[in-house]
């Protein structure tokens, strides 16, 4: 099931579009994460991602919804020298790890600070440590994280792309974070007056993938 | 753009400044001078200031302010003047780092003796600040200061001269020049030049960090470095656009295969803002032109929409010439290329496929001691209409070079002995590494990590590859291992596992398959590529194609900021693997690597299905992303026979007016021999 919390009065609210782009080591679950987001689906065996990916959801909030851009880039080092071209004007990161493995921990540490060095100096950066079902071969100390998080300013939650646990909330913790006025600071997009254009999902509430 | 304040007095840039929540200071620099020139005293004025990079909303603004309490540079005590001035100058140093080493700070906080023993350098000087855009302010460094001073006024006027109280606020973007001083001439100074003409007072950075200004100022906004100015960038107009940008960054057309060292937009440029008499002035560089066009980001005069370029590229250039049918021919000894227009390409036909290569036939062609003859009209066959499912196995190893075509089954028996003992040799190399020796060698260790991630999620749901105990899984991860150790320089990238797939499940066996993929790698190899090299050559080569024979579709891409054909990223990495279904892949593999009809022909494939999709990818609403969703999103549901008679039909079209080809064309395509 994709991102709930759909309310009514969204339908009196504006829509912001925000740009997001996930990061982290191969194989630490980005694309997991974003299909279970945009589709309520996980694959097992989701294949490696080459190039980018992109896909869409939309999240509503009390008054506004939300429309995430999302790009899922691909993690293999050789191919960092593309992520710039992602994360430029990106106005949300999630910077991903899996907890099973220390050094997927240290990557993310490096893409978080490359994000604050390079990035759009107000992004919100979230970072999630995936595989949280995992917990018997835990290898990355939640407290740690949570530490490191405080102290650079970044949200931080626990996921399982598997279970789906803290998939969607940490999506909707950035869209709360995130600046709503007039959609984001980088790439202002005109705001759209939901009541004249249809809800994407239409019956399904304000919430759906695309 | 909105009009930048740019105010000379300090109440006036305060009072403009918009809510100060709304305002987030990036970065700020203390230690920035101003040396102001005062006509009725003949002496300067020195003032002490920040320099800050300020987001307002949607606006980068640069700003510089005198420190509060500011003080004119007379009232600094003298004696410490004096050593300044005295400082020796053989010590002044030629690296960027060091030449912007001083000691002085001229601000209130001066005031007290600063004690210059025991303090410890508080570097990195350039604080980035939080939201609240409170900074940090930075403490002197009192290093000794031994900068040669020729470039600095000693500034003696009295204490009554008033110091203006100056400061200033600007768009980024409105400045179109920083020019930074020369080495060794004491501190470091950058003269900004505006749009307009007009020049920002110039900034004496008498502390460190103007390169570090310079770095920061190159993420705020599109820079490149200026081809009228030595030291200079210049800041580019806004795309609006920043991932185009960011891709256009990474430079990846930028590999200079000309050598030469112009500034590729140069021609461009002259071409719009003169283009009658440059374009017939220049006509032997109209490829350095198209060559240009190659590097859209940095040769667009920025302040020109897009579709305004393109339409005085047609009509000046390319029309000018094509509609009276001139042709513009060089000799190619003096490197020049001709200019032909599309419309004298003929009509585009669509050759006929056939029935792919059957046993008997390939019985046919092989002689009594198993050579086979006529691998070209092999080939032939094959480009046509592939291989029969049941004779990949074999004609495979031919294909990819494992076998030649010559062997007889005598030979092919001790030859496939020694590949086999040299693939088990090679094996034996990392199967050997204890895991003691592991710990210590993170070459390998790293190749494995990433195998291991691969293999899991290679193909799974195809049943040679299904159920975690299967055999396949560990034949993939070996092969892919001693590939890595076979050739080590590359290593295992990702991409590669989805090559080896198909061919290890055609090949069924380790030792076939891995020389088959090292054959399929040798082609390919250059994909992956540490700096992306590869991919880079083929993105260019494509975008030259695609100019050549599609113009329209080629502007629309440039207006679309597409022009970096990222989105055929994956199609080219691993030779559209994701795009077909598991069969059509091998098909459509066998067919290209018969290396027929040509060189590139995987090239004139992405034509062909970008011209399939051309109708939705020129929709106005089509931009960016969404040309990138569209391409990944075709995967499955493209007709590979279609597909390949339309990349064929385009090769018949293009070798019919061979002689006329530009020679960039008759390079990707080998048809210059
Ligand atoms: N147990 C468990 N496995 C997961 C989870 N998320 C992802 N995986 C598995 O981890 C593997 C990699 O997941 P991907 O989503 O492909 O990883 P990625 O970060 O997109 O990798 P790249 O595309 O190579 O950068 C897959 O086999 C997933 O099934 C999770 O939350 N729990
Ligand atoms: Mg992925």
């Amino acid at each position: 099931m994709a991102a709930q919390r759909a309310t009514n009065n969204a339908a009196q609210g504006k829509i912001c579009q925000f740009k997001l782009v996930l990061l982290g080591e191969s194989a630490v679950g980005k694309s997991s994460l974003v299909l279970r987001f945009v589709k309520g689906q996980f694959h097992e065996y989701q294949e490696s991602t080459i190039g980018a990916a992109f896909l869409t959801q939309t999240v509503c909030l009390q008054d506004t919804t939300v429309k995430f851009e999302i790009w899922d880039t691909a993690g293999q080092e050789r191919y960092h020298s593309l992520a710039p071209m992602y994360y430029r004007g990106a106005q949300a990161a999630i910077v991903v790890y899996d907890i099973t493995n220390q050094d997927t921990f240290a990557r993310a540490k490096t893409w978080v600070r490359e994000l604050q060095r390079q990035a759009s100096p107000n992004i919100v950066i979230a970072l999630a440590g995936n595989k949280a079902d995992l917990a018997n071969k835990r290898m990355v100390d939640h407290e740690e994280a949570a530490a490191y998080s405080e102290e650079n300013g970044l949200l931080f939650m626990e996921t399982s792309a598997k279970t789906a646990m803290h998939v969607n909330e940490i999506f909707l913790a950035i869209a709360e974070k995130l600046p709503k006025n007039e959609g984001g600071t980088n790439r202002p997009r005109p705001e759209v007056d939901i009541t004249q254009s249809n809800p994407p999902g239409g019956s399904k509430g304000c919430c759906s993938s695309h | 753009m909105e009009a930048s304040v740019y105010l000379w007095d300090r109440q006036l840039v305060e009072n403009a400044q918009g809510n100060q929540e709304d305002r987030i200071v990036a970065f700020k620099k203390d230690g920035v001078f101003v040396h102001f020139y005062n006509p009725g005293n003949d002496d300067d004025k020195i003032i002490g200031g920040t320099l800050s990079i300020v987001e307002e909303g949607h606006k980068r603004l640069l700003e510089w302010k005198p420190n509060e309490a500011n003080l004119p540079a007379d009232e600094i005590d003298n004696e410490h003047d004096t050593q300044v001035l005295s400082g020796s100058s053989s010590a002044v140093v030629g690296t960027e780092v060091q030449d912007c080493s001083t000691g002085q700070e001229i601000s209130s906080e001066m005031r007290c003796p600063p004690s210059n023993e025991g303090k410890e350098s508080s570097d990195p000087e350039w604080t980035v600040v939080n939201d609240s855009g409170h900074s940090k302010s930075n403490s002197v460094d009192h290093e000794s200061f031994e900068l040669a001073m020729d470039a600095v006024p000693s500034s003696q006027s009295s204490p009554e001269t008033t110091v203006p109280n100056y400061a200033f606020s600007v768009q980024l973007q409105e400045i179109r020049y920083i020019k930074r001083s020369n080495k060794g001439l004491g501190w470091p100074y950058i003269v900004l030049e505006m749009r307009d003409g007009g020049t920002l007072p110039t900034l004496h950075f008498h502390h460190k960090g103007c390169k570090k200004f310079l770095k920061i100022v190159e993420t705020y906004v599109p820079t490149a470095p200026s081809t009228k100015y030595p030291r200079t960038i210049e800041i580019l107009q806004d795309n609006p656009n920043a991932l185009a940008q960011s891709f256009d960054e990474l430079n990846l057309f930028g590999a200079d295969t000309s050598g030469q060292h112009h500034h590729p937009g140069a021609f461009a440029k002259k071409l719009i803002q003169d283009p009658v008499t440059t374009a017939f002035s220049g006509f032997s560089k109209v490829t350095n032109f198209l060559q240009d066009m190659l590097n859209p980001a940095e040769t667009m005069p920025q302040s020109r929409p897009m579709h305004e370029r393109a339409s005085v590229m047609n009509e000046d250039a390319t029309e000018a010439v094509g509609a009276g049918r001139i042709q513009i021919k060089q000799d190619d000894s003096s490197g020049g290329f001709e200019l032909i227009t599309c419309a004298q390409l003929g009509p585009r036909c669509d050759p006929l496929r056939g029935q792919p290569l059957d046993v008997e036939t390939w019985n046919n062609h092989k002689d009594e001691e198993g050579r086979i003859i006529d691998p070209d009209g092999i080939k032939e066959i094959i480009f046509r209409g592939g291989i029969e499912p049941v004779l990949r196995k074999e004609v495979w190893k031919y294909l990819l070079g494992y076998f030649e075509w010559n062997m007889t089954q005598a030979e092919i028996k001790s030859y496939k002995k020694d590949k086999e003992d040299d693939y088990y040799r090679m094996k034996l190399q990392w199967k050997s590494i204890s895991a003691d020796q592991e710990n210590r060698f993170s070459a390998i260790r790293d190749n494995k990590c990433l195998i291991e991630k691969d293999v899991t999620r290679t193909d799974r749901t195809r049943i040679f590859y299904e159920g975690n105990e299967n055999i396949s899984l560990k034949l993939l991860n070996d092969i892919l291992m001693t590939y890595v150790m076979y050739n080590f320089d590359l290593g295992y990238v990702q991409g590669m596992s989805d090559l080896l797939s198909p061919i290890l499940e055609v090949l069924a066996g380790e030792v076939d398959a891995f020389w088959c993929f090292v054959g399929f790698m040798n082609i390919v190899q250059h994909n992956f590529d540490v700096n992306q090299m590869g991919m880079k050559t083929q993105l260019k080569n494509l975008r030259v194609l695609i100019q050549f024979l599609d113009p329209k579709f080629w502007d629309h891409l440039v207006d679309k900021e597409s022009s970096n054909l990222y989105f055929c990223f994956r199609w080219l990495l691993i030779r559209f693997k994701r795009e077909f279904s598991f069969e059509d892949v091998q098909t459509l593999w066998e067919v290209s690597w018969t290396g027929l009809p040509c060189p590139n022909f995987h090239l004139l494939i992405c034509l062909a299905l970008l011209d399939t999709e051309k109708q939705k990818l020129m929709q106005p609403e089509c931009g960016f992303t969404e040309i990138l969703k569209h391409v990944n999103d075709l995967s499955g549901s493209i007709d590979l026979e279609a597909t390949l008679r339309k990349a064929e039909g385009l090769y018949l079209q293009l070798v019919t007016c061979k002689r006329d080809l530009p020679e960039t064309v008759k390079d990707i395509l080998g048809l210059n021999k």
